[in-house]
């Protein structure tokens, strides 16, 4: 009997066991595909939280408490992630948690983490997750409406007139290409041909054949980072010179080296740029994360996530230090009270926005394959 | 614009056709069924990345050196798995399961060597546009379907007009007889795999600037490329290459002109109609009883 009781007070004390020795320290939780097709991103967005827990504890850490970040791999998977979260929330108890860049991967996890009362600073960038109506879900990163909404902007003060579409037919591409054709119908713009293609296919003839004939003023190529290349590149192919308006993956290094010259004149909308060296990075906060980035990890960021990581956990850890508690709720109302944070996307300013940060974009445009940012 | 989507779909038809080459092949010396064949393709191009790229090698002797490479990494796969499991009497199912699982070992193998990003392969014959008759024609695609049919050729002439070739033919039609004969059965065998891996890398080097290289990049040509096969007749190699091309000319001619966005539901529903009144495929005759 005495054995009995033992085994199931051991099995009891198992799952905690990790974090009794991790009681006196801030708990940060963070889900995002750590493993299969999408885990180099993943595993930028966790470093870029890394990097923001290493400076934060070496200032003190947080409520004079080390930080710490408990990691669950969501495998890309919206199943995944909502294990993730129930994992983080219920066993862990974390104090918030840095969100996946899957949009859909977040909108899954959704109602777990808004019914636990813990503040989510997320990565992805779709606006869908935002519109329900959750309270504790923030954005660390410019959501992609504004990004399309800005180009057709720019568009209609360049004197763009028709405009061809293509898009992935996945959630990014649809959401970005409707958007636009919503945000460029309303400013006059016609948009003339709207075609979509799988991510990972690489033969266009057919939309670029459908998308050139009606002679467009200006092509929108609305879709991941890894098909761009392949789209810039076949466009001119297929002898299209004129302007692109691109979506924000084009910061890629790795989209300007396949696509080459067909690059120029592309102009995107984005938030950061990386820069081949740290020291090439013209704001001093981006060059500082970027240099212990490099000392860190050995290599440059391999993708924006990193970014968004970082800016995530400095926005709970401002948010914690305003609170001055780990009251879940607490923080999370602390950060839908932040005003002007400065983070390496901008300024967030999350009061009065739902759970959006970010509300300004910068312009680049591509010119002899290098990026020139542009007023718009 | 007729000409510039024919001459895109005829690209894209080649690179079918060679990864449909590589499946019929194997069918006809052996009657096996291989899914390693887009594997042989990604080994290929990240052989030749690695030596063209980054040893920097001319590409003539890169390309060389990868078709000998891949060319051994094909009689490995047959010495090494197909051919024990054959000996011990293993079922065709077995051997599909064994190249589902030897395929997972090499996309694996690949991430771990050359890891998971999309590598860029410059492009050797000039991917710029030339102008030509109103049209914008890339350098690079005319050579791709010219090199693709001389390899196409070659292996035509290999097959037919020598005599490796014949006891190949031999070896498929009749395993006993050629033995009998003095044929090498395993040692013809072993060649089929050796050729058909060769061929996947003529198609992963002309795939490469094109495609980029990356460790999946096998998976979806492999399966338009089983389709191509099935198309043109299981196990007959024109049959493939003729596959390969509809293949590639239906998916083009089809996102144009039907919907970009049913390219593929309008491919397969052609594979299905193509099996349904053509079940053994357009080339009805297996090259089994050809030879």
């Amino acid at each position: 009997m005495a054995g009995l009781t033992w085994i199931i007070s051991l099995l009891t004390a198992f799952p905690f066991s990790g974090c009794e020795d991790k009681a006196d320290s801030v708990r940060i939780g963070f889900f995002g595909p750590l493993t299969g097709p999408t885990a180099q991103a993943g595993q930028a967005l966790r470093n870029g939280a890394l990097i923001a827990i290493d400076e934060i504890n070496a200032e003190g850490g947080l409520l004079g408490k080390p930080v710490i970040l408990i990691e669950q791999d969501d495998r890309s998977s919206p199943e995944q992630a909502v294990k993730s979260v129930i994992r983080l929330v219920h066993l862990s108890k974390v104090t918030a948690i840095v969100g996946s860049l899957h949009s859909g991967n977040i909108l899954a996890a959704a109602p777990v983490i808004e019914q636990s009362g813990t503040p989510m600073v997320g990565a992805g960038t779709s606006p869908t997750w935002l519109e329900k109506g959750y309270t504790c879900l923030f954005r660390a990163v410019g959501n992609s409406e504004l990004s399309v909404s800005e180009l057709a902007r720019y568009a209609k003060r360049a004197g763009i007139k028709k405009v061809s579409v293509i898009q992935s037919n996945d959630e990014y591409g649809m959401v970005g290409g409707r958007l636009f054709a919503e945000y460029a119908t309303r400013a006059g713009i016609e948009i003339s041909a709207n075609e979509s293609f799988t991510h990972g296919d690489r033969d266009f003839t057919g939309q670029f054949v459908k998308m050139l004939k009606v002679e467009p003023d200006a092509v929108l190529i609305w879709a991941l980072g890894d098909d761009l290349g392949a789209l810039t590149k076949q466009l001119r192919q297929a002898g299209y010179d004129g302007l692109v308006l691109g979506a924000e993956g084009y910061t890629l290094p790795q989209v300007l080296k396949i696509a080459g010259k067909a690059a120029d004149n592309v102009v995107f909308p984005a938030q950061y740029l990386v820069p081949e060296q740290p020291q090439d990075a013209p704001d001093p906060l981006m060059r500082s994360f970027l240099t212990r980035y490099f000392e860190r990890f050995g290599e440059m960021p391999v993708s924006d996530n990193a970014f968004r990581g970082y800016d995530s956990v400095r926005i709970i850890a401002e948010a914690i230090k305003r609170a001055n508690t780990l009251d879940r709720e607490k923080v999370c109302r602390a950060i839908g009270n932040i005003e002007g944070f400065e983070g390496l996307a901008g300024r967030f300013t999350f009061k009065g926005f739902a759970g959006e940060g970010i509300h300004e974009m910068r312009f680049f445009r591509i010119t002899d394959g290098k990026y020139v940012e542009i007023e718009h | 614009m007729f000409l510039h989507v024919l001459i895109n779909g005829l690209v894209l038809g080649v690179f079918y056709a060679l990864a449909a080459l590589g499946f019929s092949l194997i069918y006809s010396a052996s009657g096996l069924m291989t899914f390693v064949q887009g594997d042989f393709f990604m080994l290929g191009a990240f052989i030749a990345y690695t030596l063209f790229v980054i040893l920097k090698l001319p590409f003539v002797i890169a390309f060389a050196v990868t078709l000998g490479l891949l060319f051994v990494v094909g009689l490995l796969t047959h010495k090494v798995v197909i051919g024990p499991l054959l000996r011990r009497g293993s079922g065709a199912i077995h051997i599909v399961l064994a190249t589902i699982g030897l395929a997972y070992f090499f996309e694996n193998f690949a991430m771990l060597a050359w890891g998971t990003e999309v590598y860029n392969f410059p492009s050797v014959f000039g991917d710029e546009a030339i102008q030509m008759a109103g049209l914008s024609i890339v350098p690079e695609k005319l050579w791709v379907v010219f090199i693709a049919v001389i390899c196409m050729l070659m292996l035509h002439f290999f097959m037919t007009r020598t005599k490796m070739g014949t006891a190949m033919r031999a070896a498929s039609q009749n395993r006993v007889a050629a033995g009998v004969l003095g044929v090498n059965v395993p040692m013809t065998e072993g060649l089929t795999w050796a050729i058909a891996a060769m061929i996947a890398a003529v198609g992963g080097v002309l795939l490469a600037p094109i495609y980029g290289v990356y460790a999946m990049m096998g998976v979806r040509i492999s399966l338009k490329g089983f389709a191509a096969a099935v198309v043109g007749g299981y196990g007959n190699m024109y049959g493939a290459m003729a596959g390969g091309i509809l293949f590639g000319l239906l998916e083009t001619f089809s996102s144009t002109y039907i919907s970009s966005e049913f390219k593929d539901i309008t491919t397969f529903a052609a594979l299905l109609i193509v099996l349904f009144y053509l079940p053994t495929g357009i080339f009805k005759s297996p090259i089994i009883e050809q030879a």
